[in-house]
């Protein structure tokens, strides 16, 4: 009897710590996370990117230039201090991590799933999408990182990236608009491709690829001062690019609670920070009686902040209702570069004033101003003057500055170009460039390059 | 065939033999006081057979004529008797000494003779288990064992108690101790909705307030009836054989079984507990709501006015005016007593009348018995208890059942099941317009809560408008009608809700059931093996509802949540011993085991947001529902070892080991080994100490172990997020989409390289029986180093990722444990006199955390105001926020900087001559909640039935943040701005900060660097300074960081137990009656409630104080009868 049970204790003693062996069958899949999907479909993600971006641009990074640019004047607190530079490492945290993160990391995840599946279409929107963000980090801090970035997660990857050269940086974004417009015009038909899910341009593929032509001409007319051939390079992908303001790329908030304007959400959640119509180009715009200014503008709501209709700040409906555009590059902008690289390229005074009075045009339609206000404001300011270069691209960019109205190319103009002329609003000179945060400091510092507020200058700012 | 016949006659000859060379004894056997001692066993020393006790006392054995009978009964020194030439034997036990000899239970509930352990472990026995009468038997181990850490949160029925083994090693992940119920794991979460905010938030329409009531932990659902003893392994060699489960320590808890060859028993307990709550904050009585008018006089603004103030008149200047049109005071309106419309001088109300007498009622019967084989014990037990908050309540039933049979010689079986059913009305509690104490203590004096109603709980006019009411308007307040069902608070319709709208239409149900249990197998197939195998398991589902009606202010239009806990975890445990004895003085043993065990959990939450019918509060009632699901499964397997080896009585070393694996590490990681050594060394065993009366025992001994924990449930991987949120810092809500992405509210991303935490740990101590045992004393010393601490640490962003775990942070912890337990008076009469003192140090250290991290958020409000932190170079769990400027900016113990800007336009107007605004100054570590040292004293004197029973615990040092001081001093509450306007020359030296935020002074109208002459500038105790100065929310947070040391009369109780003598009469067993007090009077500096609160309840972050709920003392009665 006893041995019997004894023979029954081993048996069990003996299977159970088999099977313990078997620890295969034993934590198979224990560990994976049923509450998450581990991937999903392209069609997913490129509204998450889509939107962050228009978030992030329309919040911290709109609201970095326009202060700097005196589109917008700091009236208190943080803007105020922004606004006077008492700036710190610590002012950029969440634009970068914004960016970073919740914006490029969903851009360059939505590539890799779209690469791995063949899907050339998301595989060509998710360059562009990068292309650009990447341009405009470029354009605020200089050397950033990008060969190494994006990979915290993945195998072999780092959470210390390097930070790459600037020049070098612009040169890998031309390649990254070629392969997206390549992949573009080899989407395919029998595989998924973007549609309604894609919030810019509802799947226009032939609008992605304009908007990559735009970005690359965005990088020539950046470097084309004092260098022809950058002006050419530019004209040749203006011509590629938006044929109007049917084209422009931007991304239209719904104002629906959960996807709102970043310059709404802020001044209604900060009233008082930031007052519009004591910014220094509203009191120029004012003094010009320039049509526009009642469109961007609701000076009786500024300094109350009380916002009836929700004019916080004094900016009105068109770029500050909950549902107003964030825009990226638009036709007008365009316009406004063919007339400088016209310039640039070849003294061609004639063709330049055209393409700047055509600018002007389409800017004021898209804003809506009246027909005949057009034609006397064009009638007043449409003429180049003809003594140099500098003093028709000096006029061209007076009126692109008015153009680029909280997009943050705006205070890259000012830099190229000295126009408007601006007074620094605090200590030193006006900022040329955004420190990088305290959090590569404290996080990446073998690799982060000292900054100031002016040094070192992005390479393009000579 | 005919071998075998030749052994069995053999064999039946040879009983024959030993059957001749027997007599049968008689006897009787009684304790102390001559009576009967049931259930004492008598066995023949190195023989078999074995007999026990009947209720008279008398026994009965046939023993060989030669041999010597054991007497013995637990709790009495064992006897023993030659019988070679008696018949007849008379025996009185006395009661055992706190002997050194006693058994405790080890991990993996083997049981092992206290002298051998190489490790500290302390027992705490039942009869000191069942004191208080409140049913949570963690909340017992209070102060009755040193390296010991119990914070029971609240007085609220239900509410959760803290538990923590000498000091804490990981930053976010659990650090209680494994509670073990016969040899299996069981669950002791505390399952709240909102863990990240530990179990409160800062309140507003935005957050979910499900985490807001005091969090339960699973640990109080024990019946402390049903236990026997709780054995506290302090350290991690005691634990190592437990592996990760037990890394923070374990409590092994052992429950009452029936023992074979016993007479039945039943036991009935029965205790009635009345509570009443503890101190309270301070509240001023003599100025009615308002604020000072454009002419800086106070001025009397009534709940119409929205009005958070007390900063308004006096009230001895106030009348109501009588009329019966004010909405919210039957008195009439409040006119100044010039006013010739007022009638009766206005007098204050008193916010306490709101609380009650709480009752607890806890009934409890047990049988147990067996027969010569097996053994059985039942038990059912109810706790019914109503909290000193209206309303609150909870009620907990609890069925045991267990036993054991000796199926054959080798073969013992054994098995225990119990079943748990609770249900808990919980009010909402903390920094939430819904928190009962952040209602009644911002009310101000002049407004009645309860409206004058006699029964202000159950009448909703007391906090209502049932059927809307007219207010008729006043100059600057047009008249308006209120909507019926708004509610009726002292800031008009809401904004913090009414107490008693609170119990009433914010309801929080959590309802129970929850099964534990284990079957066990013992098998000895020869005398030298042993095999154990025992399957346990515990299931519990815990459904929790909280609805917040329509009008409350956190959820205007109304909510209802349904949140589901499934829990289920499974322990199975195969252990192999061998034992072998080489010589007469080497004994040795050898275990060999397996464990595996695997954890389920699974939440959901139902959200339903906005109600079509007010005050019917059911799900589908809503008008928009969110759903949520979460499931969480973790396996791990073992194998383990340990060998032991004794010398003689005198030398014991243990080496143990355990190889784990663990699903949640990756599996290139996930085997990790822990070994541990302790030593004992029974120095007076050596024969030159021998039979020493005054030192009858000594002991050395030392242990290193090492142990560790496994990674949280599925952190290795980067999963994608949905719905997909971030926001600016500027934009509170930013954007939100239900498709998928990577955010950055994914506080970490996934680390595929992740290791299990480590904790090395050296002990050494010392046990001492002094004068034959009368007087014992343990001291321990240890350090321990934890390292590769996982913690959620900050990446540079531009991986793409904010976060990360890391096994990055070290933390060490060192501490002294001192037990001296002592009998001053033990006399033959029956008189006996205990006294034990517990004492113990820990001192806690943060070494790093994570490269570029010096700080780390664990609980509070963020962004620097009032929080818990860990931070390198401190202990854990410090509190960390802004100051106040002094002369010396990071020095807090430097003088003040008095103001010397008489318009100063940031510091204002009328901060001249009054402490620089505080709040500005530099954010810095500010208080520490760790106590410098933990004690308490029980004393036990008993004579001829009579016990008094004493315990005092003492708590020296560790702060409270007591941030409720700091928001009803800024509103005008608190009791100290009674003093509001009695001029004062502040003590500090003039300056200021300038535009840098650097101390400077004016020096002939020129600001000087540093801070000036001291202050010479009149000024007062005024509105202005209590607001910005003089509170922690308005001003500098070290302001309200107070000392929360206590000594506290914890325990009293007087116990009766009818003789022994007259009980074997009455058929009795046992029958006393106790009367008992606890928490009967607390010393302390402390300036809000009972300093051992808890707002975060059983969580890491502890020391804070933000409206947390009272606590509660109580007297009671308890009646305890044995048939």
């Amino acid at each position: 009897m006893s041995l019997y049970k004894l023979k029954i204790f081993a048996i069990l003693g003996v299977a159970m710590i088999f099977a313990g062996s078997c620890k295969k069958s034993y934590f198979a899949n224990v560990n994976n996370n049923p509450n998450v999907v581990p991937t999903v479909a392209p069609n997913l993600v490129l509204p998450s990117a889509e939107i962050a971006l228009g978030f992030t641009q329309s919040g911290d990074f709109s609201r970095y230039a326009s202060l700097i640019s005196q589109q917008t004047f700091g009236a208190s607190n943080q803007s105020k201090s922004f606004y006077i530079y008492s700036i710190n490492a610590g002012t950029f945290e969440n634009g970068w991590g914004d960016i970073y993160t919740s914006t490029m990391e969903n851009i360059v995840t939505l590539r890799q799933i779209a690469d791995g599946k063949g899907f050339n279409a998301y595989s060509g929107v998710s360059r562009i999408l990068l292309a650009y963000c990447m341009q405009m980090v470029v354009d605020m801090w200089g050397k950033v990182p990008y060969s190494q970035a994006f990979s915290g997660n993945l195998t072999g990857g780092t959470i210390t990236p390097k930070f790459d050269d600037d020049k070098a940086l612009y040169d890998s974004i031309a390649l990254l608009v070629d392969n997206g417009i390549a992949r573009l015009n080899n989407a395919g038909s029998d595989v998924l491709v973007p549609g309604a899910d894609d919030v810019i341009y509802g799947g226009d593929l032939a609008k992605w690829a304009k908007f990559g032509h735009a970005v690359k001409a965005r990088l020539y007319i950046h470097q084309s001062k004092g260098t022809p051939a950058m002006a050419s390079n530019a004209l040749t992908e203006i011509a590629a690019s938006f044929s109007s303001n049917a084209d422009n790329a931007q991304y239209k908030f719904l104002g629906d609670g959960n996807t709102e304007n970043g310059w709404y959400q802020m001044l209604k959640d900060r009233q008082k920070y930031i007052s519009f119509t004591n910014s220094t180009m509203a009191l120029a715009m004012s003094a010009s009686n320039d049509p526009r200014y009642d469109v961007f503008f609701d000076p009786a709501n500024d300094a109350s902040g009380a916002g009836s209709g929700n004019h916080f700040g004094g900016l009105a409906d068109y770029y500050g209702a909950n549902d107003a555009p964030v825009e990226f590059i638009t036709y007008d902008e365009l316009l406004f570069m063919k007339a400088e690289a016209a310039l640039r390229a070849s003294s061609d005074y004639t063709n330049a004033q055209i393409y700047y009075r055509a600018a002007i045009n389409a800017n004021m339609t898209k804003l809506g101003v009246a027909p005949a206000d057009i034609t006397t404001y064009v009638a007043a300011n449409g003429t180049l003057p003809v003594t140099s270069v500098d003093a028709a691209v000096a006029k061209v960019a007076s009126q692109e500055f008015i153009g680029l109205f909280l997009n943050p190319e705006a205070w890259v103009l000012y830099r190229r170009t000295g126009v408007p002329a601006l007074s620094a609003t605090g200590p030193g000179a006006v900022p040329r460039r955004l420190i990088y945060p305290q959090s590569e400091y404290s996080l990446n510092a073998a690799n982060v390059p000292a900054s100031t507020l002016s040094t070192p200058a992005i390479f393009w700012d000579k | 065939m005919r071998k075998h016949l030749l052994s069995t006659i053999l064999f039946l000859s040879f009983a024959v033999i030993v059957q001749a060379q027997t007599k049968e004894v008689t006897g009787k056997v009684t304790d102390s006081t001559g009576a009967p001692l049931a259930g004492a066993s008598v066995n023949i020393k190195g023989g078999r057979g074995g007999t026990s006790v009947g209720t008279d006392g008398t026994f009965r054995i046939t023993a060989p004529s030669n041999s010597t009978l054991v007497i013995s009964a637990i709790g009495f020194d064992s006897k023993e008797v030659r019988i070679a030439n008696v018949s007849d034997i008379s025996v009185r036990l006395m009661i055992a000494n706190r002997t050194l000899n006693e058994v405790v239970v080890t991990a993996l509930g083997i049981r092992k003779e206290k002298r051998s352990l190489g490790y500290a472990a302390q027992t705490i026995n039942s009869d000191e288990l069942n004191k208080s009468g409140t049913g949570n038997p963690l909340n017992e181990l209070s102060g009755k064992a040193s390296g010991l850490t119990v914070i029971n949160s609240a007085g609220d029925p239900g509410s959760g108690t803290f538990v923590l083994l000498r000091g804490v090693t990981s930053v976010t992940g659990n650090n209680q101790p494994l509670m073990v119920v016969d040899g299996v794991p069981i669950d002791n979460s505390s399952n709240n909705y909102d863990p990240q905010f530990n179990g409160f938030q800062a309140g507003g329409a935005n957050a979910d307030l499900l985490g807001a009531t005091q969090p339960t932990n699973r640990g109080i659902d024990l019946n402390p009836n049903d236990i026997e003893s709780v054995t506290l392994l302090k350290g991690p060699a005691a634990t190592a054989l437990y592996g990760i489960q037990a890394a923070s320590g374990a409590l092994v808890i052992t429950t009452k079984k029936g023992a074979a060859g016993k007479h039945g028993t039943v036991t009935f307990n029965s205790s009635v507990t009345w509570d009443r709550h503890s101190q309270m904050p301070g509240l001023q009585n003599k100025f009615a709501q308002g604020d000072a008018d454009a002419n800086g006089i106070p001025t009397y603004q009534g709940p119409w006015s929205g009005q958070p103030f007390s900063w308004g008149p006096a009230i001895a200047d106030l009348k109501w005016d009588g009329s019966s049109n004010n909405p919210w005071d039957k008195h009439g309106f409040i006119v100044d007593k010039s006013d010739p419309t007022g009638k009766t001088p206005v007098t204050a109300y008193n916010p306490y009348d709101f609380f009650q007498t709480g009752h607890t009622y806890e009934n409890n019967v047990a049988a147990a018995g067996g027969n010569a084989e097996s053994g059985y014990r039942m038990s059912l037990g109810n706790l019914d208890q109503s909290g000193i908050i209206p309303k609150a309540h909870y009620i907990k039933t609890t069925i045991s059942l267990s036993g054991q049979s000796k199926i054959s010689n080798k073969l013992n079986v054994s098995g225990g099941i119990n079943y748990i059913k609770s249900s808990n009305y919980k009010v909402q509690q903390g920094s939430n317009t819904s928190g009962i104490m952040l209602g009644l203590l911002r009310t101000s004096p002049t407004f009645d809560n309860s409206n004058g109603v006699s029964d202000p709980v159950n009448d909703p006019t007391a906090y209502s408008f049932p059927n809307g009411a007219v207010f008729p308007g006043l100059p600057g307040y047009p008249a308006k009608t209120i909507a019926p069902g708004n509610q009726r608070s002292y800031r008009g319709t809401g904004s913090y809700d009414n107490p008693y709208w609170t119990i009433n239409k914010n309801p929080f149900n959590s309802y129970l059931d929850r099964v534990f249990g284990y079957g066990a197998l013992s098998y000895q197939p020869v005398d030298w093996i042993t095999v154990n195998y025992r399957l346990g398991g515990d299931v519990y589902t815990q459904r929790d509802k909280n609805a917040f009606d329509v009008h409350t202010s956190a959820y205007k239009t109304g909510s209802v949540f349904l949140i589901n806990y499934q829990n289920s975890q499974y322990n199975s445990d195969l252990t192999v011993t061998f034992k072998h004895k080489f010589g007469e003085d080497l004994t040795t043993s050898l275990l060999l085991g397996h464990n595996y065990f695997e954890l389920t959990s699974n939440t959901t939450l139902t959200k339903g947001i906005g109600l079509n019918v007010p005050g019917f509060l059911d799900i589908s009632n809503a008008q928009t529902l969110t759903n949520t699901e979460s499931t969480g499964r973790k396996k791990t397997m073992a194998f383990f070892g340990d060998f032991e080896l004794a010398y003689r009585s005198m030398l014991y070393l243990s080496v143990t080991g355990r190889r784990e694996e663990s699903s949640t590490l990756p599996s290139i990681n996930n085997v990790f080994f822990y070994p541990s050594a302790s030593l004992g060394w029974v120095f007076t065993e050596l024969e030159s100490l021998k039979g020493n009366n005054l030192l009858s025992f000594g002991k050395l001994r030392a242990s290193v172990a090492q142990v560790g924990k496994d990674a949280p449930i599925y952190a290795l991987t980067t999963p994608f997020s949905s719905p997909f949120a971030f926001t600016d810092g500027f934009a509170t809500n930013g954007v939100t989409l239900n498709s998928f992405g990577i955010s950055t509210n994914i506080a970490s991303i996934g680390n595929p390289d992740l290791k299990p935490e480590k904790t090395v740990s050296y002990e050494g101590g010392v046990d001492l029986g002094i004068l034959k045992d009368r007087i014992t004393f343990n001291g321990t010393y240890y350090y321990s180093k934890s390292t590769d601490v996982i913690l959620p640490a900050s990446i540079s962003y531009t991986s793409g990722f904010a976060g990360q775990l890391l096994n990055a942070a070290t933390l060490t912890n060192k501490g002294v444990e001192l037990t001296l337990n002592t009998t001053p008076i033990k006399s033959p009469s029956g008189l006996r006199w205990d006294l034990n003192f517990n004492w113990s140090h820990n001192a806690n250290k943060v070494v790093s955390l994570a490269k570029g991290l010096d700080r780390l958020l664990l609980a509070g409000f963020g962004a620097g105001e009032f929080e818990i932190d860990a931070v390198v170079g401190h202990p854990f769990g410090v509190i960390y926020g802004n100051t106040t400027p002094h002369s010396s900016l990071m020095d807090l113990k430097s003088p003040l900087l008095i103001s010397d800007v008489p318009n100063d336009p940031v510091n204002g107007v009328f901060g001249y001559g009054q402490p620089v605004y505080g709040g500005v100054g530099p954010n810095q570590v500010i208080g520490n909640p760790n106590p410098k040292w933990l004690g308490s004293v029980a004393s036990n004197l008993s004579y001829k039935g009579l016990t008094l029973g004493v315990q005092v615990n003492i708590k020296h040092g560790g702060n409270v943040m007591n941030g409720t001081r700091g928001a009803i001093t800024l509103r005008g509450l608190a009791k100290q701005t009674e003093n509001r306007g009695t001029p004062t020359v502040f003590k500090g030296l003039l300056g200021h900060l300038d535009g840098s935020g650097n101390v400077v002074h004016y020096d002939g109208g020129v600001e000087k660097p540093g801070p000036g002459a001291a202050n010479s500038i009149q000024s007062a105790y005024d509105e202005n300074y209590w607001q910005n100065v003089g509170n922690s929310v308005g001003g500098g947070q070290e302001v309200d960081v107070e000392d929360g040391g206590y000594t506290k009369l914890r325990q009293v109780s007087l116990t009766y137990d009818l003789p022994k003598s007259i009980l074997s009469k009455m058929k009795f067993s046992a029958l006393s009656l106790t009367f008992f007090a606890n928490n009967l009077h607390t010393w302390t500096k402390y300036d809000g409630v009972d300093p051992e609160t808890s707002l975060s309840g059983p969580a890491n972050a502890q020391g804070m104080d933000f409206f947390n709920n009272p606590g509660a003392k109580s007297y009671g009665i308890r009646l305890n009868v044995g048939l």
